[in-house]
């Protein structure tokens, strides 16, 4: 087998040029090893946090705002107003959809009998949410339609704040003070993360998570200075600044509508609509500007993905290209060493085909060694990245796709890197190569 | 410098190689460049101080329960916080790094407010609980503080060495007016810095106080406590507070050196990645410039050993083998300097990242091309080591 020929020579190579084979496996494997890390840091946190239905999942928006006031942003606010919001979630029952913001709301805690407030996480959304999302409950169940449009005090518990508050055990029917007022729990959510958390990107895709959830009109009717999410005011008029969630001049409330196939062309063109209706009305100034993107091209637009994690990714490719870069260099100190060799086997009838092919099968042989060592070493780089002291950091690991990944572009770019020396030696003449060897 | 056509024309000879190294060190050079900024900042951001005690300050916010009592006055608060031991200074409003706004100002009515300035404003106490020293003028005297309630007032403050500069042309402006859109101002000191966090105002920067009374607000509550103790301090205050107020929140009770070291952890944790990342590249990049410096000895004992017999010294080969090491890295270092400044233009359209100067990138420079004698300096050696019998052997 010639293949098999050309491996024992290129083994024989690695042990003629130990130092320098070592150099090269090693540049290699430092390579692909940061590559394979923040490449795996990356594709953790893309992806679809749907599974595949995040194409199905669209997020309405239209613009209230006054062509004067921002005239330089031509795409419209990434939230609603309370009121297009309410309208726009009433025009389309017969779809899954969520009206939701986030904000922190005091939460007693009876702690060794004494009674102590803390600020808990607190999302506001209507019913469908926790199906929409597919969320798993421990115990108890969401609210229904008619609970929440009736603002009935009810709450669903994250785990982990049932397991504060009643140490694990099933709370459903208990009773706690939130924002001053009593709220009956529903249901505990079991262990969940939306990652990235797309449908709220206001405070970071990867910040805390939840630890109530609470009807939307419940929680709007409380009393409560905490903020309405990240709301966004403009007007000339003081008394409208005054964040007012009622407010006709405030954005802050998401809204997201699930579409099947034809629906969106159905549903954008009703969102241009109303943007028409609410002109001729007088509470819109500019013509119809609406957007209706999904899922996964609203993570992409607002930036999701923490730069820091893709600066990262950024600078390991630049780390790979230099040792790519290195080991062609070494490649050209490695193969000139051999000169001599290479003159005598084609002074004796090899081609130079044959001496091509067997520099480059030397090549793959190093990009496999060094990558496996590259992969080894990726674990160490991702226990580093794993202690960032971010959100995101939870959620990072190496999945088995990218090893494979990895291994098989440590294997083509050494290849790659090897074809000009490889190339420059065997198209030398035996001669010179004799002479200067 | 005889030598020079000698060293080009060796070099021509070995095209291919030397661009791909001139290739590699450029490349190399330009991601040193930008990571190594990168790295800098987050490092000189985590030694510069604000200007204020950092040490003995601690931080409590403590948040009221709408619909429950609204707890005590904010100025009962503060006195009550202020006889607690260990407590030097207690006062109501935000520390440095956190809530700080950008205004306008100019140094006469005549002229359009357009300064900006960073402006840190709190209650009674608090240049004290923050620390300030005055090189000029002097603290606001506690008298001269005016009711947070009475409107168009003048207010008392201190600015920043580098602001009185900016407004007056000279450090000292006792006394003089300073106006914003909506306000005056009256300098009352000068102190040397305090740092916000706002970019381009950083050091210029007004402080002022207002004095509360009877206010019953939710905030932020500093205390300076007496040196190397400010964990009891807070400890105690965060207590009485609670103890006070019984039906307020405190969701962050730290110290300031926690809370500025939380506030920078995300940019040192990243600039450890990429120094790690740029360190193993720079280790990359040297271990193949030696080896082809090496190879390249080695190629040329022949030629080497020729001039040692024709009279050249040992060290005129180790020098001649060092200048051509230099040549390469000095054009691979320019092309990668450039290269860097472009892709920092580049990035800044993408990323926050702040414009490199050109000035800074003479370190990258200088790095690499010390980096590149080092490895060079083995195999220079080694070829004036070379035996001029070696010619004997042809």
């Amino acid at each position: 087998m010639l293949f098999g020929y050309h491996l024992k020579l290129a083994i024989n190579s690695f042990w003629r040029n130990r130092w320098l084979t070592c150099q090269m496996i090693l540049t290699i494997a430092f390579g692909i090893s940061a590559w394979c890390a923040t490449f795996s840091a990356l594709s953790s946190l893309s992806g679809d946090p749907l599974h595949g239905r995040g194409t199905n999942l669209y997020h309405p928006q239209v613009d209230p705002t006054p062509a004067s006031i921002r005239e330089a942003n031509a795409s419209p606010p990434s939230n609603l107003t309370l009121r297009d919001a309410r309208a726009l979630y009433r025009a389309a029952p017969q779809n899954m959809r969520v009206m939701t913001s986030r904000n922190w709301l005091p939460v007693v805690l009876s702690l060794g009998g004494v009674n102590q407030s803390r600020m808990a996480i607190t999302r506001s959304t209507t019913a469908d949410f926790f199906k929409l999302f597919r969320v798993p409950f421990l115990y108890g169940h969401g609210w229904s339609d008619a609970e929440g449009d009736a603002g009935q005090r009810v709450v669903v518990l994250s785990k982990k704040t049932n397991q504060q508050l009643f140490g694990g055990r099933n709370s459903v029917g208990s009773v706690i003070e939130i924002a001053t007022k009593p709220f009956v729990i529903v249901g505990v959510i079991d262990q969940w993360e939306m990652i990235p958390r797309f449908y709220d990107l206001s405070d970071g895709a990867f910040a805390s998570n939840e630890e109530l959830f609470i009807p939307f009109d419940t929680w709007l009717s409380l009393p409560q200075d905490y903020g309405y999410g990240p709301m966004v005011c403009w007007s000339n008029q003081e008394a409208d600044m005054d964040h007012n969630p009622e407010s006709d001049t405030c954005t802050w409330v998401q809204l997201w509508v699930e579409l099947q196939g034809a629906g969106f062309e159905g549903y954008k063109s009703f969102l241009h609509n109303y943007s028409i209706d609410q002109r001729n009305l007088g509470r819109y100034t500019r013509p119809p500007n609406v957007r209706l993107p999904n899922a996964l091209t609203w993570i992409k637009t607002n930036r999701a993905i923490p730069d820091s994690v893709r600066v990262q990714y950024w600078v390991a490719n630049s780390l790979l290209l230099v040792c790519l870069m290195s080991t062609a260099v070494l490649m050209v100190v490695k193969f000139r060493g051999a000169y001599k060799e290479f003159g005598l086997r084609r002074a004796l009838g090899a081609s130079s085909q044959a001496i091509f092919k067997q520099l480059i099968i030397e090549a793959g042989l190093i990009g496999l060694i060094g990558g496996i060592f590259g992969l080894i070493f990726s674990f160490f780089i991702m226990t580093i990245l794993q202690r960032a002291p971010d959100g995101y950091a939870s959620y990072i690991t190496i999945h088995p796709s990218d090893l494979a990944i990895s291994l098989f572009l440590s294997i083509a770019t050494t290849v790659l890197a090897g074809v000009i020396p490889a190339l420059r030696v065997s198209l030398n003449s035996p001669y010179r190569q004799l002479v200067d060897g | 410098m005889t030598e020079f056509p000698l060293m080009i024309c060796a070099l021509r000879r070995n095209k291919g190689t030397v661009v791909l190294l001139v290739a590699l060190i450029a490349f190399s050079v330009a991601v040193v460049t930008n990571c190594g900024f990168l790295i800098f900042n987050v490092v000189t951001d985590s030694l510069t101080s604000t200007g204020v005690d950092e040490s003995n300050i601690g931080i409590i916010q403590n948040i009221g329960v709408i619909g429950k009592s609204d707890g005590l006055p904010v100025a009962e608060n503060l006195a009550q916080l202020e006889r607690l031991p260990f407590v030097k200074a207690t006062a109501f409003g935000l520390p440095p790094l956190a809530g700080v706004s950008e205004i306008e100002v100019a140094n006469s009515l005549t002229q359009p407010p357009d300064i900006s300035v960073s402006y840190f404003e709190g209650s009674q106490g608090f240049q004290e609980t923050l620390g300030l020293k005055v090189i000029e003028g002097k603290l606001i005297d506690a008298n001269d503080i005016p009711d947070a309630v009475t409107q168009d007032k003048l207010l008392p403050i201190l600015i920043t060495q580098q602001l009185a500069i900016r407004l007056f042309g000279k450090q000292n402006c006792i006394g003089e007016l300073v106006y914003s859109e909506s306000r005056r101002f009256r300098v009352a000191g000068v102190i040397a810095t305090l740092k916000s966090t706002i970019p381009e105002v950083t050091d210029l920067s007004i402080v002022a106080s207002q004095r509360f009374h009877d206010e019953r607000y939710g905030g932020i509550y500093l205390i300076r406590s007496k040196p190397g103790h400010i964990d009891s301090a807070l400890a105690l205050a965060s207590k009485k507070l609670h103890e006070l107020n019984p039906y307020h929140v405190q969701p962050l009770v730290q110290t300031f050196s926690k809370f500025r070291e939380d506030r920078l952890s995300k940019r040192v944790a990243l600039a450890q990645v990429l120094a790690l990342l740029v360190a193993i590249q720079s280790v990359v990049t040297s271990f193949s410039m030696g080896s082809l410096t090496s190879l390249w000895v080695t190629q040329r004992k022949i030629q080497i050993g020729i001039r040692r017999a024709l009279g050249s010294t040992a060290s005129q080969v180790r020098v001649y083998f060092l200048i051509e090491n230099l040549i390469i890295a000095g054009v691979g270092s320019t092309f990668g300097v450039v290269l860097g400044i472009v892709c920092n233009r580049l990035l800044m359209q993408i990323f926050e990242v702040a414009q490199i100067p050109w000035s800074w990138c003479l370190f990258p420079f200088i790095l690499s091309i010390f980096v590149g004698q080092m490895f060079a300096l083995g195999p220079a050696i080694s070829a004036s080591r070379v035996s001029p019998g070696i010619i004997m052997r042809i």
